[in-house]
């Protein structure tokens, strides 16, 4: 009986262990989809230029077109319905939220390099142009339900223009 | 002979107890390392307008390096030819997947392969 005990113990701690291992590699499997998408999501919403400004010589990104677009490459690569909730498959398990979206550029009134700084976010960057600043943020993976809810995966990315010297 | 039954049943835990967790771990950076290389040669595809035959190569590479074999790793996109700017591009990476399980408990079979998916506007200027 006593051994029974003991082996009954080990299986358990076994058990606890392999969840905590496999929670903690879907967080970082999450939040390493989720940064490359908000990459990619940066990286796209600075390409929505005001054209008339640009033909006046002037580098100016249109803050709606490119909140618009940002939120569909988000989709795109992460699997979201409209209302960012993951689609059915979709390895996310939680609805992604966008925390903040900050378009600097020549209409802001403000000289480049200028230097960005976020303390909400722990942002802190030299910005050398025209420049798309978000950050976004899901729920941390749960499979060992626990008293203290754990904090989001929560990820920022910066796309900027650089200007030729 | 209860002694021995119960010892021969503690082995297989302890084999277990080891090999399993192992196993989960190379699977996840298995995951995770094909993900990463679907990132990389999507955001290198759209300064170029599409996926090269370098790009392909070079990815081959990165995943044979972790024991993929290179005709088993599928590379494709939507486009052939170079897409203008603000135009979008979509890469997909297979690879076969690592088996796990000695046994299946469940009546749900694990999908056999890693994928990576990667969606981005092209940057591309003539």
């Amino acid at each position: 009986m006593d051994y029974i005990v003991k082996l009954a113990f080990v299986l358990l701690i076994f058990i606890y262990t392999w969840f905590f291992q496999v929670q903690n590699q879907e967080w970082d499997i999450e939040r390493a989809l989720l940064k490359d998408a908000n990459n990619m999501a940066v990286h796209d919403a600075v390409q929505e230029m005001n054209e008339i400004e640009r033909s006046k010589g002037r580098l100016i990104i249109d803050p709606v077109k490119a909140h618009q677009t940002f939120q569909n490459t988000l989709e795109l690569n992460l699997g979201l319905e409209n209302d960012l909730s993951p689609k059915t498959g979709s390895r996310l398990h939680d609805s992604v939220k966008i925390v903040s979206f900050v378009v600097l550029d020549e209409s802001s009134g403000i000289t480049f390099p200028y230097l960005y700084e976020d303390q909400q976010y722990g942002i802190t960057k030299y910005i050398q142009g025209p420049c798309v600043i978000a950050v976004i943020e899901s729920k941390h993976p749960v499979l060992i339900s626990r008293a203290k809810s754990q904090e989001p995966i929560r990820v920022p990315a910066i796309q900027e223009y650089k200007f030729n010297k | 002979m209860k002694a021995t039954v119960l010892r021969a049943l503690f082995m297989w835990l302890v084999l277990f107890i080891i090999l399993q967790p192992i196993f989960t771990y190379i699977d996840y950076l298995l995951d995770l390392q094909v993900k990463a290389n679907t990132s990389y040669i999507t955001q290198k595809a759209a300064t170029e307008g599409m996926v090269t035959s370098m790009m392909k190569t070079e990815v081959i590479n990165n995943l044979r390096a972790l024991g993929f074999s290179e005709s088993s790793i599928q590379i494709s996109s939507t486009t052939e030819t170079v897409q203008v700017r603000k135009s979008r591009l979509d890469v997909y990476i297979k690879a076969p997947r690592i088996h796990m399980f000695p046994y299946d408990f469940s009546s749900q079979t694990p999908s056999s392969y890693y994928y990576g998916h990667g969606t981005i506007m092209s940057e591309y200027l003539d």
